[in-house]
């Protein structure tokens, strides 16, 4: 059983000290719709709809095998798509 | 989508153009939440085109001149370091969001390291977007575990170098450093600041 012990220890954002590969420095300018999607994330802060830590949950919330295969943008806006369908209309 | 969107793959003339004008699924995705949010009234679509407007004029440049205006000026960075956030809207840099900003001082002793373990926390208004090495797992997982290995790797393409015993401090999200106010002798502030931007590129 305790094999499966650091699944509940670690959820898949909290990798602060595991072991990972050499850092990579390649860099990519963001395309117009992760543009949109970051100025969304920020919008939907100001107006107190979804906040920084529910944006972080909704990204745990995805899951390991999620947060590993989506990009960065793709992680956020399925979290916000998630989340927002869970809000009262 | 459209009665344009018939078989294009024989025609080689503008098929890749075809092929990158097409939107992605994570792209309609956006498009679709975003609109709907629009419709039911939560907020305006100028609403995103100014923070997109915002976004942009964020650079490093902007945290360069808060560090050089601290090399130069003691009692600017004796209110900086007690209140990261004002200091930097005393040089008209605005706040968009709630942020407490900290200001960390390098000295000769102390080399401060930020990282967000948990996701990609970073001093936005101040610097602008992170770069992506800062929200991958290389970085996030080992700065706080092997910082100098990390600092080493950084330091084959710049020229943030560690004198020998310099405690390293990694610190977690929500926090910003500034570079050694120690100077060479015959360095200037603004030498400095060449310096600084070729380490935050």
């Amino acid at each position: 059983m305790t094999e499966t012990k650091h699944l509940l220890n670690r959820l898949p954002n909290d990798i602060g000290g595991l072991p990972a590969d050499p850092i990579q420095r390649t860099e990519h300018e963001l395309e117009p719709w992760e543009k949109r999607c970051h100025a969304l994330a920020d919008v939907l802060d100001f107006h107190k709809i979804i906040n920084t830590e529910e944006k972080r949950r909704g990204v745990e919330a995805l899951g390991a095998e999620m947060v590993g295969k989506l990009s960065y943008y793709e992680r956020w806006i399925a979290a916000f798509a998630n989340i927002l369908s869970k809000k009262p209309s | 989508m459209s009665e344009h969107d018939h078989n294009h793959d024989n025609d080689h003339s503008h098929a890749e153009i075809v092929h990158a004008a097409r939107p992605g699924y994570y792209d309609i995705m956006e498009t679709a939440v975003r609109e709907l949010l629009i419709e039911k009234h939560l907020f305006g679509p100028e609403e995103i085109r100014r923070q997109i407007e915002v976004l942009d004029s964020r650079t490093p440049a902007l945290g360069a001149k808060v560090v050089a205006r601290a090399w130069i000026d003691r009692e600017f960075r004796l209110r900086l370091l007690a209140d990261g956030r004002a200091g930097c809207e005393e040089l008209g840099i605005t706040f968009y969001d709630d942020t407490q900003l900290i200001v960390l001082e390098n000295t000769d002793a102390v080399h401060n390291l930020i990282v967000c373990t948990l996701c990609s926390c970073y001093p936005r208004p101040v610097l602008g977007l992170p770069p992506d090495w800062y929200k991958l797992k290389a970085y996030r997982s080992r700065a706080v575990y092997e910082p100098r290995a990390v600092l080493a790797e950084f330091a084959r393409t710049s020229r943030t170098t560690l004198r020998s015993g310099s405690a390293i401090r990694p610190r977690s999200f929500g926090i910003w450093f500034y570079p050694n106010v120690r100077t060479a002798p015959n360095t200037t502030a603004r030498s400095n600041l060449r310096r600084l931007s070729r380490a935050t590129r």
